[in-house]
């Protein structure tokens, strides 16, 4: 049985962190959250480094420090479909591969485009990695929604503000590949490092591996259940005796 | 009765065409055959020369046909780094004429060559453009899924192009003992295996280039009746000969080989035109200032001056640059979308 712990955690991500804040608020759990987006700043030569009393405050603990930067690159890149439909091959998923009259892109490309979408955050997980060799624990995002009627729903308003009708979603496998495409980023970026890359939870997935109803809060974001699951594993690693 | 030459126009005399003018000023050209349209449908092809005639005809306002683009939800300066656009389909430098043969053959079925990938460490290279997919392919899967959508893009190309701009460049390739298929770069460069027991040295001949050219017109006029077609020769030298001989001596015979088979090819077939960039780059008049301190490399005042006559002579145009693509309001629009959803997500709690 984990031991419960009673020192306090530190938390870096940007909008994924705002689930795990409100299942700790309501657990009364000690959680320092940084968000990612004060964490860091850009030298006169473009060059980006954590700010001094960031690195001054994880610097004060030996324990482990959580990572939920990034993490939503793949819907900034792939949530709504852009001209025709494309598909391409997850090397790790495979058997996923389904859109035969989809233009098919090769998975570098995608990971590229993915990876300039997710702007300087793999940067500034990069940045933190350095700061703390070993003791850094990167929690994947959560897994999409397969639901497109929902989506479509929750977000037809918002393009229709900005001036495009008739939205129409990607399929939930694309998406599903986007995601594991996202992640394959700080996954690599982990064992670069030897930093800990921790999935999303499988008891918040649908069989299919999307993000099972009863976790859904907007299109692009889990809820605070799913953070609560996200919690009780910082607690875990937490409490445990080594990283 | 005066001799020929009394009379000859000052294009024909030396002293008057070359000797005199200043450098930027000569002009070989003459008179072109016919006339390209801002409506027309170019498709471009060849050896890396080629790439500025595409980047010029882009840039433009001409109708330069990519048939394999890329998707647009990939900005542009991506898919150029993965090789999309840089001719009207993706299939990177073709070299030489056995190589635009292959090509058309195997785009309309004729030819399925034996030796179809070549490993790259724990990637995969397709052995017709193995630089492509910089990296190489993640599986063999996503490799063949990527080349029969590649052969479909020229197929495209070439039933839908008025005007195929193919640039000649070498005539030394490698060749598999199998069936013949030439590779445009030697096995075990970039992927695969070299081995002299599957692998053959091949120095294309004169008439070998003509009647490589003519079978690969014939396949484009069969499915193409009314593709016209401009040949040029590239001048930039060979990194490395083959041979067991100066890379001085293998140049200039592959590049005088190159220039009577493109000739042969223009005066005897139906609407095909030879356009001079080999002589405008390479005659004495630059002094050499259009090649780079590598002496190899073509520096943009050469290609200006290949691409100012281009336009002047086959377009009736100067050359211009068009204006920048607008920006991509639906990728702003997507970013403002999630982007907004991200902070309310942070406000929410």
């Amino acid at each position: 049985m984990t031991q419960p712990h009673t020192k306090m955690l530190y938390c870096v991500g940007n909008s994924h962190i705002a689930a795990v804040r409100a299942a700790a608020e309501q657990s009364g759990a000690a959680v320092t959250f940084v968000h990612a987006t004060e964490a860091y700043i850009l030298n006169d030569e473009g060059a980006l480094a954590l700010k001094p009393d960031v690195v001054a405050m994880l610097q004060e603990t030996t324990g482990p420090i959580f990572s939920m930067v990034g993490g939503n690159a793949h819907n900034n890149f792939g949530i709504i479909q852009q001209g025709p439909a494309m598909d391409f091959i997850h090397p790790r998923h495979p058997h996923l591969s389904n859109n035969s009259t989809a233009m098919r892109l090769p998975y570098q490309l995608v990971r590229d485009a993915v990876e300039q979408r997710a702007s300087v955050w793999p940067a500034v997980f990069t940045a933190l990695c350095q700061l703390a060799p070993g003791r850094i624990i990167h929690f994947e995002s959560p897994p999409p929604i397969a639901n497109e009627q929902f989506l479509v729903k929750r977000l037809r308003g918002r393009f229709r503000a900005r001036g495009l009708d008739n939205i129409k979603i990607n399929p939930p496998t694309l998406r599903y590949k986007l995601w594991q495409t996202n992640s394959d980023i700080y996954r690599d970026l982990c064992a670069r490092h030897g930093q800990v890359f921790v999935p999303s939870p499988e008891v918040a997935q649908t069989s299919m591996g999307f993000l099972a109803y009863s976790y859904w809060n907007d299109p692009t974001h889990a809820n605070q259940a799913y953070g609560a699951l996200v919690l009780q594993r910082m607690e875990e690693f937490a409490s445990a005796p080594s990283v | 009765m005066p001799h020929p030459y009394r009379n000859a126009p000052a294009y024909a005399r030396w002293s008057k065409a070359v000797g005199a003018p200043k450098a930027a000023d000569v002009d070989p050209v003459v008179s072109f055959p016919f006339q390209i349209g801002k409506t027309d449908k170019i498709v471009t092809a060849g050896s890396c020369f080629a790439q500025h005639i595409a980047r010029y005809l882009s840039q433009s306002g001409f109708n330069h046909f990519i048939a394999e683009p890329g998707h647009r939800a990939i900005p542009q300066s991506l898919r150029e780094q993965h090789n999309y656009g840089l001719y009207s389909a993706r299939y990177g430098n073709v070299y030489t004429s056995r190589q635009l043969l292959q090509l058309l053959r195997r785009a309309f079925g004729d030819f399925d060559p034996k030796e179809k990938v070549w490993a790259l460490g724990d990637r995969f290279v397709d052995p017709f453009r193995p630089t492509i997919q910089p990296g190489g392919f993640r599986s063999v899967q996503e490799l063949r899924t990527d080349r029969k959508q590649h052969l479909k893009a020229v197929r495209r190309a070439v039933t839908n192009m008025d005007i195929f701009v193919f640039t000649l460049g070498l005539t030394e390739t490698w060749a598999s003992r199998k069936d013949g298929a030439v590779y445009p770069l030697c096995p075990g460069v970039e992927g695969g295996e070299f081995d002299t027991s599957r692998h053959v040295f091949v120095n294309l001949s004169v008439n070998e280039v003509v009647d490589d050219m003519r079978d690969a017109i014939s396949i484009i006029r069969a499915h193409n009746p009314n593709c016209r077609v401009i040949l040029t020769v590239s001048p930039v030298p060979l990194a490395a000969t083959a041979l067991d001989r100066h890379v001085l001596v293998s140049t200039t015979l592959s590049k005088a080989t190159l220039r009577v088979a493109a000739d042969i090819v223009a005066s005897t077939v139906d609407d095909v035109a030879y356009f001079p960039s080999y002589e405008i780059i390479t005659g004495s008049f630059s002094r050499g200032a259009y090649f780079a301190r590598d002496l190899r490399s073509v520096t943009d005042a050469g290609v200006d001056h290949v691409m100012g006559l281009f336009f002047k002579h086959a377009t009736g145009t100067t050359l211009t640059t068009a204006p920048s693509p607008p920006a991509q309001t639906h990728d702003d629009a997507i970013e403002a979308v999630t982007e907004a959803l991200c902070e309310e997500a942070l406000l929410d709690t």
